[in-house]
């Protein structure tokens, strides 16, 4: 039962990363990992890559131990140990493939030579790793299919193919500690050491007797059977001695080196040390060189699970973690990222498992249970699966098949927008409205200094509040006074407000903006003609109609040669308009926005300054209407801004109640 | 010849004339708050040169952070491809059409100058070149060195450079500090800066002065593998003969094998415990 729960649980896992996979196929590593330009390398390549080579080194491991020094204690478990290399090796082939920005050129490195990269070698050693695996590995497989022949062929050839597995393991498992060589200013100096290539060999050998080790124990957990302790232990042993060698090359390196201050600082780093270095060799040695433990099979099963995790968390360190501090930066990988890793894992643990039952990988599971349940005249009534679905395997691909597909549609469904849709920028606050409250006082308060305050709700003079909204719509930091109430008239359907917002707000635009003011008054900007020729073809009556303006075909059509407003709208400029335009050539044309403001302040201002009951000096300069929204506690552009707002507040009242 | 660009720190007034070249200059996408930027003015892929503000004693220095060209580059020697190359003028410039994307010249750059277009389905690595290209049809300086208004950032022979430089720093010793940034950090850099205030090229805490070649710490390494693998294969190889053939002998000779403890041996691990138990003590 616990292993029918096992698989559901692997299966589900495996349904997550395959939408999360998908997801990141389709909007790139950006939308489903926290990834940062300051931290590139996360938890698929810290935990998918660096951390899962080291396990995987159990496979070179073993049969070095099994084929090379001839312990032949330990044969019970060399063909699971490369098994669980090639699946390690696997899930980092295929972790790589998604964490790199270009998935479909993961083969690159195979014909683009760069001989100096670290990567290069990694990269090459592990594909290559990856084939040795699999021709070690061929040996069940042949084994069980009894193909005598072929059997035999690569008999002859397992010897050189362990030698060349171990140098090639020996090769990558410490020049993945090479690669981070490369990065003295970012990585904490409690990790960053030119050893780091010996420490990732020394543990990767430390590390692989313990999870193979831990494997075993959980796999014949799982079918009820007698894991080889014989063996475990003696691997426990040895892992004892290599893990103390490793805490003591790394103490005597940070001695050496004169970092020996860093142990005792009071630093996220320094806790992270001292719990990586208890997990990963205190806790597991200390434990280890006691036989009782060794022998013990549910206190090795733990042993190596703390183990394994304190090794994994050394390799997540120097990949990213350790560099944190230094960069100051930040991350920790989101769900969807533990969801690949975990999925990936668990859709190796699954092969596993189908290898246990199917190839006999260990001795002691194959006969015990499996292959009598598995035999098809063989029906267990007592058995809900075969109940409800005439067999047990029938009711297991049923409920396996339903966990990967909850997996997957729960996956699905709680995906956040950015794997969705793409990564999309972070909101910003609004630049919306500024909203200035003013307060009319009666005449002859003399505490209030000029006519306006600025709304104070805890004061209590008795008056007649105005609210007036100053917009920097077109976002060049000019704010105008904005008639709200004027605009939601105008532009709403049937002068009904309602239908009006959407002009302007709710647009989805960046920074979650609304309209800016020359979207509508698209002439604002326009200093001189404001002429709409479409419209003007539309309204005439399309191309036979040219000659109306342009009265002499044989000129070419130029505003030069072309008819004057007037001739048509002969009420366009009022008698006595203030709206003066100086330019000769644009006499008889319709005015921009721009000239048409102008005219229509500047000339009014200019006439009313010499009988201002406040001199103002500035009130017919530019700056006194072209200002920005500053300080608003700046006393004296307030006085300015509200008393041009007062204006334009009962104007608008007048308006309302005009309507 | 090598290029190289000279930043005048005492001459930048801050005006981003540089930054806003480059952009329309390179066609760089519009600038976006995206979730893993500290900040817009961050280096991007919309920014591949930009200002930091230094603020002392009230007095605000821009430091224009851009790729600084080291002569002897980390990203070119760890870049799995070759995506990333050094050319023979002095700009490191890019491949997209063969980056991978792994994205190791990020963690390796000393300086943090590479980023990625994260938002990207299809990202690749995004940083300044010095206008390779546009240089290399004839333009006369980088779109950021034509723009500038005050030249506060020059283009020219990197001797040229350093002999501007230092001629800067002693015909105004009161003004400028005696350092070139970017003569022999890391081994040097095509991209040198002089200024009045002491500035660091990076976001760490520490600036960098050690004058080290970066590459060396890999490759003194790496180079010495093809060495370790036929040493470890010949180690293994003669250790397996030599036990072999010492079991083989051994059963020749009708004694225990040595080095075989199997399943037979169980009836006397202890010995071997014991054994093993005195020697740690």
């Amino acid at each position: 039962m616990t292993l029918r729960i096992v698989k559901t649980i692997f299966w589900f896992l495996a349904g997550l990363a395959a939408t999360v996979i998908i997801a990141r196929i389709l909007h790139g590593p950006g939308s489903v990992t926290a990834l940062t330009d300051i931290l590139p390398w996360g938890l698929w390549k810290g935990g998918g890559v660096v951390a899962l080579v080291a396990i995987g080194g159990a496979g070179f491991t073993l049969a070095m131990f099994v084929y090379i020094f001839q312990w032949k204690r330990y044969k019970p478990l060399v063909r699971g140990a490369v098994l669980l290399g090639l699946l390690c090796y696997s899930s980092v082939g295929i972790g790589l493939t998604f964490d790199i920005g270009i998935w479909w050129r993961i083969v690159y490195p195979i014909w683009h030579w760069q001989i100096h990269s670290v990567l290069f070698e990694v990269a090459w050693c592990i594909m290559l790793y990856l084939m040795v695996l699999t021709f070690e590995f061929g040996h069940t497989v042949l084994e069980r299919f009894k193909m005598e022949r072929a059997l035999s062929i690569l008999s002859k050839f397992t010897l050189a193919l362990v030698i060349i597995g171990i140098s090639l393991s020996t090769l990558h498992q410490s020049s993945l500690g090479t690669l981070f060589l490369a990065t003295p200013f970012r990585l904490h100096p409690l990790w960053h050491t030119d050893f780091l290539p010996l420490l990732f060999f020394v543990t990767a050998i430390g590390i692989g007797c313990l999870t193979i080790s831990l494997v075993t124990i959980f796999v014949h957990k799982l079918y009820d059977a007698e894991p080889p302790m014989f063996a475990i232990s003696g691997l426990g042993r040895i892992s004892a001695f290599v893990l103390s060698a490793y805490v003591f090359l790394r103490f005597l390196e940070i001695f050496a080196a004169g970092e020996g201050g860093f142990l005792v600082a009071s630093s996220w780093d320094t806790a992270n040390f001292w719990l990586e270095m208890l997990l990963s060799g205190f806790l597991p040695i200390a434990l280890l060189y006691r036989r009782e433990f060794r022998e013990n099979k549910t206190a090795m099963f733990w042993i190596c699970l703390v183990a394994t995790v304190g090794i994994s968390l050394n390799r997540v360190n120097v990949a990213g973690l350790a560099t944190l501090s230094l960069t100051k930066s930040f991350y920790f990988p989101v769900w969807t990222e533990w969801a690949v890793t975990l999925g990936i894992l668990s859709a190796c643990g699954l092969v596993f498992f189908f290898a246990v039952e199917r190839l006999g990988l260990f001795e002691g599971v194959s006969k015990a249970r499996v292959v009598e349940r598995y035999e098809p005249g063989h029906l267990d009534h007592t058995d809900w699966g075969a109940l409800f679905f005439g067999s047990q395997r029938f009711g297991e691909v049923w409920v396996f098949s339903a966990a990967f597909m909850l997996g997957f549609a729960l996956c699905f469904g709680f995906l956040p927008d950015r794997a969705l849709y793409g990564v999309s920028p972070t909101e910003t606050p609004t630049s919306g409205a500024r909203r200035v409250e003013v307060t009319m006082v009666p005449d002859g308060d003399p505490s209030a200094g000029s006519a306006f305050l600025i709304g104070l709700p805890e004061s209590d003079v008795d008056a007649v509040a105005v609210d007036v909204l100053l917009l920097d719509g077109n976002r060049n930091g000019d704010y105008v006074l904005f008639d709200h109430d004027g605009h939601t008239y105008e532009l709403g359907e049937g002068g009904d407000p309602e239908t009006s917002c959407t002009s302007c707000h709710h647009m989805n635009k960046p920074f979650d903006r609304s309209t800016g003011c020359y979207e509508c008054h698209t002439d604002m900007y326009l200093a001189v003609d404001i002429f709409n020729h479409d419209f003007h073809e539309e309204e005439l009556g399309g191309n036979d109609r040219c000659i109306e303006c342009h009265t002499d075909p044989d000129l070419p059509k130029l505003r030069e040669n072309t008819t004057d407003c007037l001739h048509c709208h002969s009420g366009m400029r009022e008698a006595a308009s203030r709206v003066n335009v100086t330019d000769p050539r644009e006499q008889y044309r319709a005015s921009g926005y721009m000239t048409a403001m102008h005219s229509l302040c500047i000339n009014c201002h200019e006439e009313r300054q010499p009988t201002l009951r406040v001199p103002n000096e500035n009130f017919a300069r530019c700056t006194h209407c072209h200002q920005g929204l500053p300080d608003l506690d700046d006393e004296t552009w307030l006085r300015t801004a509200m008393s041009t707002a007062r204006k334009a507040a009962s104007g608008t009242a007048r308006a309302g109640a005009g309507r | 010849m090598t290029w190289a660009i000279l930043t005048d720190v005492t001459k930048c007034i801050g005006c981003e004339e540089c930054v806003q070249a480059c952009q329309a200059t390179r066609g760089l996408p519009e600038e976006r708050p995206w979730p893993w930027m500290k900040q817009i003015t961050d280096l991007s892929s919309a920014r591949w040169t930009t200002l930091v503000e230094l603020v002392e004693e009230g007095v605000s220095h821009f430091v224009r952070r851009q790729c600084r060209h080291c002569l002897d580059p980390e990203c070119v020697s760890v870049c799995i491809v070759g995506a990333l190359k050094k050319t023979d003028q002095g700009p490191i410039v890019y491949d997209p059409d063969i980056c991978i994307g792994c994205r190791y010249c990020m963690i390796a750059c000393p300086w943090e100058i590479p980023r990625y277009s994260w938002e990207d389905a299809v990202p690749y690595i995004q940083k300044c070149d010095m206008c390779y290209e546009r240089l290399a049809d004839g333009a006369k300086a980088p779109a950021c060195v034509e723009a500038c208004p005050t030249e506060a950032t020059i283009f020219g022979d990197r001797e040229e450079m350093l002999a501007e430089a230092r001629h800067r720093i002693t015909s105004e010793p009161d003004k400028y500090l005696p350092t070139i940034w970017g003569e022999h950090e890391v081994g040097g850099t095509s991209v040198l800066y002089v200024s009045d205030v002491e500035i660091n090229l990076t976001d760490l805490d520490e600036p960098i002065t050690e004058a080290a070649h970066m590459p060396h710490r890999t490759t003194k390494i790496l180079h010495q593998m093809p060495f370790v693998f036929v040493l470890m294969a010949g180690a293994m190889g003669g250790l397996n003969w030599v036990i072999k053939r010492r079991q083989m002998l051994a059963a020749e000779a009708g004694a225990s094998v040595p080095f075989s403890e199997t399943d037979a041996d169980l009836e006397s691990p202890e010995t071997n415990e014991e054994e093993s138990n005195r020697a740690e003590g």
